[in-house]
């Protein structure tokens, strides 16, 4: 878009009974459109073989895994932490955007918690899958057993339990709550008596009161109010896993507001990578227009220089605690067997992301794309070198080994991104790809000039 | 049942096949009468006259089915020995279930005794120590004789005689032996020839002297394939008769070792290593500290403990000991070519000269005779002779038998009708140009005795399985001469035989009682009224007392020097060097986990044999460890991976012998290369290797150390004595500051013992022993060579090695890692579920049940002692399941996906405790030992109560030496380490070796 003047929100054309029939009709009347068939049949092949993982895992042990001593955390740690951070920059749109009153989330802010939702699923699973003995996970809360044993709470582990599993419930909350008003309007217009039936169960009686309105809105302000300490406590805890520990690498007092901008820096790349797919593949170029591409491209930025500014922060802490073990992590980061994993990083994390500067890249839907790709890549590369590098070769070099991913990694972490996909894919048939109540309200409060 | 045929369903439809219309028929049988069926099947009640003619009767089927219903129970059942056993109706004094008790016994290794104590759990042999009156051992155990116990119940030992390969009765054997007794006896026993392995035991070697008179012209034949004849060649040129050579290190200052490994490979080796490192104690400012320079052919442990090592190509080693003799005098002619430096040569010479009267030269074993009378000359010179090494008649008793050689040209010469190999396996481990596979088949009768059905049993036409030391009766002379008896603490788990079984099979045919057969000889040997008491004693001390023979008083003749040969030029070419395993051996310990999985020292190398190539040589051939290489040599190739070994001399390539087995059992087949293929046998030890080609294949190793610097890390601590001296407290270095948070430490911990370790890293000679008495305590699983290359191995302790220095004459140094048991350990407070705990004696504990498998604990582990059950390494389903009667009942056997890690043998502490609690007295110290202290064979470990400051740990961790690796991290480890003393000849100059 050349235009001097930014694009539009939204369409002057669009009124409250368009906008509705536009989203519901995506829903109720449009048959899918062909690619949603093979992209479904895509995810679901890649689900099916992430449960054969899974089921071979369970059977064999986590020695499937290219993991050994001293590297004993692998992918499944470096998944979570992704998945995580993918799931942060939904919440924060819908909750931080909502609280500081922006305009431009309401056509994607349902997008962002579904991206949410099923990242946390996605993200919940691998801490099992790390198990040893996953059976027992159970051992990790704080039930009345007969011995009197509890967890321990000085390990950020059990932190991290407590962490993720408030953020999925807060999630499944948040999410919930935003739907409820347009599954009534899904409700009302359904036309099949399954649809209605089923669309009436989930809208949990929402009859359009003003009390049912005003109720809404403060359980919605207090749940956004809520999710950005979640969203900060979530993520920092988890860095605190590492960061707790003593190994050379993980012990960065940084890590916790670096992670945060980590998670933001990806959550936005991917809200970005499924804005510009949703409006391609269900044709809302019009509501999710490419200013809304511009503040995501804008806010990717923001990010990458907080992460960008967190590594030389990293470095410059390794140098200037004269540790051995410190120095020599960096030495090994950079030239070491995992070398181009860091370089990477380094490239699509700060390098690329430059690019950003430039309106012409942030408003062009390929490129915005394909820096969402590279982001994402780039910050689970960032995990990956941080997980594998620090303990391959920290205090004792007697014991420094390498381990690299084995093909069970690799299937489980296709697998899970299939995983993703088909829930996002069954979701956006099911529910609103775009909240409707928002939109309304965002074109109620139109101005003439916007 | 060929005689009736049945009808088949095809048979039925074929006379419906073709026919129109409706075709009627009222009974299976009607339809088939027209089918081409001989007979019919009769009707409901068939005419007695048929039931005759079918070939089993329905009242033989009934009897079948009910005696096979009676019997059922039956197929569980075994022949019992005749020897009485009745269960307890009352129990024997002393024995409770669930408390071990030891017996001593011997294990020959190499045909030498190795003197244990075997711990028996309720008949059931566990473990093995080393028995501390045993002159061999002193109480210490080499892995070698650890995992004995684990052979024992090796499912893969030949249960069964054989005979062509199907299992018979031992009668049927003894029934052909008195057949063959009749023909040998007529013919003096000619074409009877005897292939044996070297034997030290008194009464076997009386029961082979039995059958010798009998059949004179029988030919016997000794085959060792760790060849020692140039031991007793060297002694003889020297001395006029074949003798052994007995070290005395214990009066030694000084040590030249000329390729001689004798801290872990030749026949003393644990007593030596004992009493060379009592030699150097830094902390005895009275005693001096001895000093030893190695000469060495393959980095050895030896050499990694020696001052001054110096590496040469094994062909040099000679013309280096002719350089040393004629640098102090003797009549020796010069090499074409030196080999030393001049300014190491003298230094040396000086320190020897220095040193008169308390300096040893020590050849190795596989050195050639001239090394050996070179050394042993310049022992004499030295005025070591008697004092310092003894020469004793050799313990092997039929060393003088002629070798394998002369039994293949026997064989080619169709001299032997029948051949009888006792405890051997020559088709295995036969030199390649001999060709044994081949010979050993035109041989018309073959009879095998050994405890595996191997390589040699698999082309005999008789294979009897041989009993394992710990199954059978026996006796054995240790390296100095002394006999030891060898006790079963278990009936035969199979139907193996004793030697002395078989031989006494031999000359009667007649399956004798192997303890009676025993103590005929043993009878014979003593004052008859006495023996009963005297066996006792004997059996119960481990030793017989006063058995070792005299040294024998010898002179160095003068004309011993031209008995030497001519110096050869020394060629430029590579050369191959074979070695024994110090884990396998010649092969005969392959199929024992433990060993394939024990590091090998100086390689860490693990399940291989790789090929050793010098840094230098690796680079020339653009290798790196793990491709694989094919080497050729006069006569024969084999392909073997490469490991770059620094130290390893430029142009020499090692190989260890034991490897490739085809018959070994499950778990030693196919692992490594054979070594044999390469050997030629007139060169047994050292060959010109003809072609080295890389094959362009990869194989990964399975080391368990796989970085080798220390990287300026502050691990180790070590210093020279000199340094030591002027400066005592070297090895402290500023301790950490306090923490800002209270801290449990000791003093808030209220319990009755503080439990503590100190390791010297003086004495430490890295030979990993303690790593398989680990194993073999703590229940601790073997996972093969795939996992071990994964970094899965599950050793609880290891011994680091690290190299300093330049990459071809690197300094090594040892440090044995177990569990710190951190006072403030990182692993504890980041478990979730708690699993890892600090009890209240300073033990950081797992706990198994609780164990979820985060592994947050290993992460956190500055010192990464933690091992990761990744799989199920134990059950039957395992790649190397565990033997469940081998372990040891004490201590929980882990499942998959928890974590586990050095307890200091907390149930010998529990136990031990436990007793001093019942008998109301307090613990003594040195009363628990740790299992890899116990069979340290250089006292390097001390463990014990800190909080009793007069424990020998408390006054070894009050050391100005002591130190903690990684104390900054504050974690105050109660394993802490005593610096590294040397004590390097100051002459020696710099970049010397």
């Amino acid at each position: 878009m050349t235009d001097a003047r930014p694009q539009a929100l939204l369409p002057r054309d669009l009124d409250h009974t368009s906008v509705t029939d536009r989203v519901t009709g995506l829903i109720l009347e449009a048959p899918a459109p062909r690619p949603w068939w093979w992209a479904l049949g895509f995810s679901l092949g890649l689900t099916l073989m992430f449960l054969l993982g899974l089921g071979y895992l369970l059977k064999a042990g986590v020695g499937i895994f290219g993991i050994n001593i001293p590297v004993a955390w692998g992918f499944p740690i470096v998944n979570t932490i992704w998945w995580i951070g993918i799931a942060h920059a939904g919440t924060l749109i819908s909750a931080v955007l909502l609280l500081t009153r922006q305009p431009w989330r309401a056509s994607i802010n349902r997008l962002a918690e579904a991206m949410a939702m099923f990242a946390i699923l996605c993200a919940g699973l691998y801490p099992i899958m790390h198990l040893g003995r996953p059976a027992f996970a159970y051992y990790l809360l704080p039930y009345p057993d007969t011995l009197g044993l509890w967890p321990q709470w000085r390990s950020p582990l059990v932190w991290d339990f407590f962490a993720i599993a408030t953020y999925l419930v807060f999630t499944v909350c948040f999410l919930y709550l935003s739907l409820l008003p347009d599954f009534a309007t899904l409700r009302d217009r359904a036309k099949r008596k399954g649809a209605q039936l089923f669309y009436a169960v989930l809208a949990l009686g929402w009859r359009n009161s003003a009390r049912h309105w005003a109720r809404y809105e403060s359980a919605n302000r207090v749940l956004a109010l809520v999710a950005a300490p979640i969203v900060v406590s979530v993520t920092g805890i988890i860095s605190l896993d590492l960061a707790i520990s003593i190994v050379p690498g993980y012990h960065f007092t940084i890590f916790p507001p670096y992670f945060v901008a980590g998670a933001l820096f990806s959550g936005f790349a991917t809200v970005a990578l499924l804005a510009v797919t949703m409006r391609s593949l269900f044709r809302l170029r019009d509501l999710i227009t490419l200013r809304h591409l511009d503040y995501l491209g804008r806010m990717m930025l923001l990010f990458a220089l907080i992460v960008a500014y967190s590594y030389s922060q990293e470095i410059f802490t390794a140098w200037y605690s004269g540790e051995v073990s410190y120095r020599h992590l960096y030495i090994d980061r950079w030239t070491g067997p995992y070398a181009p994993a860091w370089w990477a990083m380094f490239i699509c994390n700060v390098m690329l992301v430059q690019l950003l500067w430039l309106r012409r890249v942030r408003t062009s839907p390929t490129a915005l794309v394909l820096l969402a790709i590279t982001s994402n890549i780039g910050m689970w590369l960032e995990r990956f070198q941080i997980v594998f590098t620090s303990t391959h070769a920290d205090y004792m070099p007697s014991a420094w080994d390498t381990a690299w991913p084995t093909l069970w990694d690799w299937l489980l972490y296709a697998g899970s991104l299939g995983l993703f996909t088909l829930l996002l894919l069954i979701f956006v048939r099911v529910a609103p790809v775009i909240s409707l109540h928002d939109m309304r309200s965002l074109i109620h409060r139109r101005r003439p000039n916007d | 049942m060929s005689s009736v045929k049945y009808w088949d369903k095809s048979s039925l439809e074929e006379p419906l096949y073709g026919k129109h219309g409706t075709g009627y028929w009222r009974t299976l049988n009607e339809l088939a009468e027209s089918a081409e069926c001989g007979e019919q099947p009769p009707g409901e009640f068939p005419d007695p006259e048929y039931l005759q003619r079918l070939p089993v009767s329905r009242r033989r089927v009934l009897q079948l089915l009910g005696a096979s219903m009676a019997l059922a129970g039956a197929t569980a059942c075994k022949r019992q020995s005749p020897e009485d056993i009745v269960p307890y109706v009352q129990r024997p004094e002393q024995q409770v279930p669930g408390r071990a008790e030891y017996y001593a016994t011997s294990i020959p290794i190499d045909g030498f005794a190795h003197g244990v104590l075997a711990e028996s759990h309720e008949g059931r042999p566990t473990k093995l120590e080393g028995n501390p009156d045993h002159p061999a051992t002193l109480g210490a155990c080499d892995a070698v004789a650890q995992a004995a116990v684990l052979s024992l119940y090796d499912p893969d030992r030949s249960p069964a005689v054989r005979r062509e390969g199907t299992i018979t009765s031992y009668g049927a054997l003894l029934e052909t032996l008195h057949q063959r007794q009749q023909q040998w006896d007529a013919e003096q026993g000619r074409g009877l020839c005897f292939l044996s392995r070297p034997v030290t035991s008194p009464s076997e070697l009386a029961a082979m002297e039995h059958l010798r008179r009998r059949w004179p012209k029988a030919q016997w034949f000794m085959h060792d394939p760790l060849d020692r004849s140039a031991t007793y060649e060297g002694v003889k040129q020297c001395f006029g008769s074949p003798l052994e050579p007995v070290y005395q290190f214990g009066r030694a200052d000084l040590v030249l070792s000329l390729d001689a490994n004798f801290l872990q490979s030749q026949p003393g080796a644990l007593r030596y290593a004992r009493d060379f490192m009592a030699r150097r104690k830094p902390e005895n400012s009275n005693a001096s500290f001895a000093r030893l320079y190695a000469i060495e052919s393959t980095p050895t442990v030896t050499g990694a403990v020696a001052e001054h090592r110096y590496g040469m190509p094994f062909p040099q080693v000679e013309a280096a000991s002719r350089q040393i003799a004629q640098a102090m005098g003797l009549a020796v002619k010069a090499p074409p070519q030196p080999v030393l430096t001049d300014r190491w040569l003298q230094a040396l010479v000086e320190d020897l000269e220095h040193h008169k009267g308390a300096a040893l030269v020590v050849p190795g074993d596989q050195q050639p005779a001239s090394v050996h009378a070179i050394a042993h000359a310049i022992n004499a010179a030295l005025g070591a002779t008697h004092t310092l090494v003894e020469y004793i008649p050799p313990a092997i008793g039929n060393h003088s038998d002629p070798p394998l050689a002369s039994l293949a040209e026997a064989v080619s010469g169709a001299e032997v009708e029948s051949l009888v190999v006792l405890g051997s396996n020559p088709v295995y481990t036969g030199a390649a140009d001999l060709d044994f596979r081949h010979l050993y088949q035109r041989v018309p009768w073959r009879l095998h005795w050994g405890e595996y059905n191997d390589e040699t049993g698999q082309l005999s036409h008789w294979h009897v399985p041989a009993t394992h030391p710990l199954e059978a009766w026996g006796d054995a002379r240790a390296y100095d001469g002394t006999a030891s008896l060898v006790q079963p603490l278990i009936q035969p788990l199979h139907e193996g035989k004793t030697a002395l079984q078989l031989l006494a099979a031999l000359s009667q045919a007649t399956d004798e009682r192997p303890r009676e057969l025993l103590q005929e000889y043993w009878r014979q040997q003593s004052e008859s009224e006495t023996f009963e008491h005297n066996w006792r004693r004997w059996l119960h001390g481990g030793v017989i007392p006063d058995s070792a023979p005299t040294p024998v008083s010898v002179s160095l003749r003068a004309s011993w020097s031209r008995r030497l040969p001519e110096p050869s030029p020394g060629a430029e070419a590579l050369i191959l060097q074979l070695q024994p395993d110090v884990a396998l051996r010649d092969g005969h310990y392959a199929n024992n986990g433990w060993l394939q999985e024990m590091p090998r020292p100086i390689t860490t190398l693990t399940w291989d044999n790789a090929a050793l190539l010098s840094p230098q040589l690796a680079k020339r051939y653009k290798l790196k460890d793990g491709d694989i290489i094919a080497l050729t040599t006069a006569v024969g190739r084999a392909e073997a991976p490469v490991y770059v070994l620094p130290g390893q001399p430029e142009h020499a390539v090692t190989l260890a012998l034991g490897y490739g087995r085809t018959y070994a059992g499950r778990v030693g087949n196919a692992v490594g290369t054979n070594a044999y293929t390469l050997r030629p046998s007139n060169e047994p030890w050292a060959t010109t290797l003809e072609a080295l080609t890389p094959t362009g294949e990869h194989r990964t190793l399975a080391l368990i150390q796989n970085h080798h610097s220390i990287e300026g890390r502050d691990l180790i601590r070590a210093t020279t004595l000199e340094d030591y001296r002027a400066n005592p407290d070297f090895a402290q270095h500023p301790a950490p500051s306090k923490s800002l948070y209270p801290e449990p430490g000791p003093p808030q911990r209220q319990a009755e013992h503080a439990w503590g370790m100190a390791i010297d890293l003086s004495a430490c000679i890295g030979c990993n022993a303690c790593v398989t008495a680990c194993q073999a305590e703590n229940n601790i699983p073997v996972v093969g060579a795939e996992e071990v290359a994964r970094g899965h191995d599950m050793h609880w302790l290891r011994v680091d090695r690290y190299f300093s220095g330049s990459p071809d004459k690197p300094d090594m140094v040892f440090q044995p890692v177990p569990c710190m048991h951190c006072e403030n350990a990182p692993c504890e407070p980041v478990c979730p579920v708690g699993a890892t705990q600090h009890s209240a004696d300073g033990l950081n504990q797992m706990v198994y049940q609780r164990c979820v498998g985060t592994r947050y604990c290993s992460q956190n582990c500055p010192y990464k002692v933690r091992r990761f059950n990744w799989f199920d390494y134990t059950s039957a389903r395992a790649r190397h399941p565990a033997r469940p009667a081998v372990q040891n009942p004490d201590v929980t056997v882990r499942s998959r996906g928890v974590m586990e890690k050095c307890t200091y043998c907390v149930q010998r502490l529990n136990e031990a405790t436990s007793n001093a609690e019942a008998e109301n007295r307090p613990l003594a110290d040195g009363e628990v030992r740790t299992a890899c202290q116990q069979s340290c064979p250089t006292r390097a470990i001390s463990f014990g109560d800190i909080a009793d400051r007069h424990s020998q740990v408390s006054e070894w961790k009050s050391s100005p030496l002591n130190y903690g690796m990684l104390e900054h991290l504050n974690t105050r480890p109660r394993t802490t380490y005593l610096a590294a003393v040397r004590h390097p000849n100051p002459a020696m100059g710099e970049g010397e070796p």
